[in-house]
């Protein structure tokens, strides 16, 4: 137990004095989770989430122009700018500006849109009454106009058009509701007075004045621990970068084997009275107190440093704090055992730094860290079960995002030891 | 025990590393008496360093046996590792560890400890003149200072018998005569030495008892005065090991 000591100790004093291991190991990865997790919160603001600025002329002033402006206005996802520079804006002031890219998009609701629809929507449902019963789809009023952003994504694009028409139908519909009321008030005749009192009324309804949502959309999460925790990019990118991260000892890892096989210390350390499997389990110890303490870091960083210093949504632990440490420990020896085959294979270390980093990107992006394994081709997905980051990176989602405890995760977990076994023993064997 | 006890037993022994289309050894019979500083003399490529390697365990002959220190035990036996110390050609030690961190960590794989284990480093730093560089990084020291910390490492578990490939390479000519009082000094002890090199002038100063070895096969044993006697066209060691060898260039 000594000797294992000493030599977690020899380890841990070397990892300490190499500098440039010790920044590849706990500020890149660092460095890594913050920008990605800021740049796939703003990707995901820009298409959710915070308000997207689009310029708005309303040329109509009746129900659809109105209506739209006020949903606009009541909605979360989209900010209605009706002036620039102090000016009330124009159509080619609307279309210079997205076309330079300063807005995003620009919707302009023509004049007369409202009268025009009423006009269609009676005029369609006398079609209907006399039998022809796709008239009302086929009334359209080329009415709002849509302007984008030429260099606008996709998505962005698409999420825009879907809160548009969402808008759109919700004002269309009152306005058809609003006009059927109208018109039945208008060619029903009646004595009696009560009848008449409705039909008076019916005729006075405003499209303002009917209910926009009669039935509620309730979300829920599968796990139903939506109360304890609550999906977000930081749920997803602290554990899976934090595991990235720890793959990545397997430069200095694999670089000390490499460094002792190349400048003759591994032959004198095959000359002591001490198992080669003592040695290695040195190195495993003291890597393990790494892996420990980049995901401590990287936990820490993603309770304190991402919603007080940098505005993202902070990391929710839960309290599955046993499956946690479990997890992170098979994970780390893992990591280890992969930087411990790369070492034995490879023989010099720029062969290992960029064998081991590719192999580790290619491993994260088949764990699914890059883009979820549920969108992969047939082939991959069944590849990715290869992965150990992806055992490892299912585990802690499920942990993180899922709130899953241990009986959730423990395959995972005994598949990244055996891992770890496999790794340790072939290692010991080639070298023992 | 004396020089004619036998520490070192060799029969007959054979290595062909594997892909190899000839041997590295081919049948070396050889006998280390306790005490001895044994020089074991060759060209490049003539099997020395194998043979040290086969003495301290690195590896399994393919053929013959090795008998160290009357025990039938295989070098790689961990009675056999406690008694042996070696001083491989190259600086086999932790770049990132200083010197007296390097000592004592090899002194503690020898299960050395504590107060114990502290004298000794002090008396090797000291010996070794390596006192003032004792908190110096390996990988910062000079050439000098990395042999002479080679050397101490070998040394460390104050072994009983000292296997040195080559320990002079590349140091200057202080370094080289302190390293040389040091292995005298050790052998005086008692401490069998056995020692590879290219430099005769140095064989023929230290050794008791060389063996020139060449193509895997002893081919001359003896005094070096001795051997330079029974060649009388030689009137040194080199000149000896030349007739011996031949003049053509090697690997």
């Amino acid at each position: 137990m000594r000797k294992l000591y000493f030599n977690i100790r020899r380890e841990i004093l070397t990892l300490v004095r190499d500098k440039a291991g010790l920044s590849i190991l706990f500020l890149m990865p660092l460095l890594l989770i913050i920008v990605i997790t800021l740049t796939q919160q703003n990707a995901i603001n820009s298409v959710s989430g915070s308000e997207i600025e689009i310029l708005f002329i309303n040329h109509d002033g009746g129900t659809i122009g109105n209506l739209m402006q006020q949903g606009f206005s009541e909605s979360n996802e989209i900010k209605l700018v009706e002036r620039y520079n102090n000016k009330p804006l124009t159509d080619s002031m609307l279309k210079a500006l997205t076309a330079k890219g300063k807005f995003r998009a620009g919707i302009i609701i023509s004049a007369n849109t409202t009268e025009d629809a009423e006009e269609k929507i009676i005029s369609g449902m006398r079609s209907l009454i006399e039998g022809d019963e796709d008239a009302l789809a086929k009334e359209k009023v080329p009415g709002i106009q849509i302007v984008f952003d030429p260099a606008l994504r996709e998505m962005v694009k698409t999420s825009i058009m879907n809160a548009v028409k969402l808008t759109e139908r919700g004002a269309e519909s009152r306005l058809m509701t609003q006009v059927l009321f109208n018109q039945l008030s208008e060619v029903i005749v009646t004595e009696d007075s009560t009848s008449q009192l409705i039909l008076d009324a019916l005729k006075e309804i405003r499209a303002d004045e009917l209910p926009q949502e009669i039935v509620e959309t309730d979300t829920s999460y599968g796990n139903g621990s939506s109360a304890i925790v609550r999906p977000s990019i930081t749920q997803n990118n602290v554990p899976a970068f934090a595991l990235f991260a720890m793959f990545f000892i397997v430069i200095p890892l694999a670089g000390s084997l490499i460094a002792e096989k190349n400048e003759g210390t591994y032959d004198r350390l095959k000359t002591l009275p001490v198992s080669y499997i003592n040695i290695l389990l040195g190195k495993t110890l003291a890597y393990l107190l790494v892996c420990f303490l980049q995901f401590l870091l990287m936990v820490l960083v993603g309770i304190y440093v991402f919603p007080h210093w940098l505005g993202l949504p902070a990391l929710v632990t839960g309290n599955h704090y046993f499956a946690i440490f479990a997890a992170t420990l098979v994970s780390a020896l893992s990591a280890i055992g992969f930087g411990l085959l790369v070492g034995t294979y490879s023989t010099t270390h720029n062969q290992a730094a960029m064998f081991g980093a590719i192999l580790v990107v290619i491993m994260a992006a088949l764990g699914g860290i890059f883009m979820p394994v549920n969108m992969m081709p047939d082939d991959l997905k069944l590849i990715s079960n290869l992965s150990p980051l992806r055992w490892g990176i299912d585990a802690f989602l499920d942990l993180f995002a899922r709130g899953a405890g241990l009986a959730g995760i423990w395959k995972n977990l005994l598949l990244l030891f055996a891992f770890f076994c496999i790794s340790l023993g072939i290692a010991a064997k080639r070298f023992g | 025990m004396t020089a004619d006890t036998p520490v070192i037993s060799i029969k007959d022994l054979h290595k062909k590393y594997k892909g190899a289309e000839t041997e590295a050894l081919k049948g070396i019979t050889l006998t280390i008496g306790k005490g001895e500083f044994y020089g074991i003399l060759g060209p490049n490529a003539a099997g020395k360093t194998t043979l040290i390697s086969l003495i301290c365990g690195l590896f399994k002959p393919t053929a013959g046996s090795i008998t160290i220190d009357q025990k039938n035990e295989s070098a790689e036996s961990s009675t056999v590792k406690k008694i042996i110390g070696l001083v491989p050609q190259e600086i086999a030690l932790f770049a990132n560890l200083t010197v007296r961190e390097n000592i004592g960590y090899f002194g503690q794989m020898h299960g050395l400890y504590g107060i114990a284990l502290n004298e000794i480093v002090d008396n090797l730093l000291n010996r070794l003149q390596l006192e003032s560089h004792a908190g110096k990084l390996i990988g910062k020291c000079s050439g000098g200072i990395k042999r002479r910390a080679n050397l101490a490492v070998g040394m460390v578990h104050n072994p009983e018998i000292l296997v040195l490939d080559e320990p002079t390479v590349g140091v200057d000519a202080q370094s080289r005569n302190l390293i040389f009082e040091y292995l005298k000094e050790l052998n005086r002890q008692g401490t069998t030495v056995i020692y590879t090199t290219h430099y005769m002038n140095e064989a023929e100063e230290l050794c008791s008892v060389v063996s020139i070895i060449d193509n895997g096969l002893v081919i001359s044993t003896g005094n070096p005065a001795e051997l330079i006697s029974q060649n009388e066209d030689c009137n040194d060691l080199g000149e000896m090991f030349l007739k011996l060898t031949g003049k053509a260039l090697r690997e």
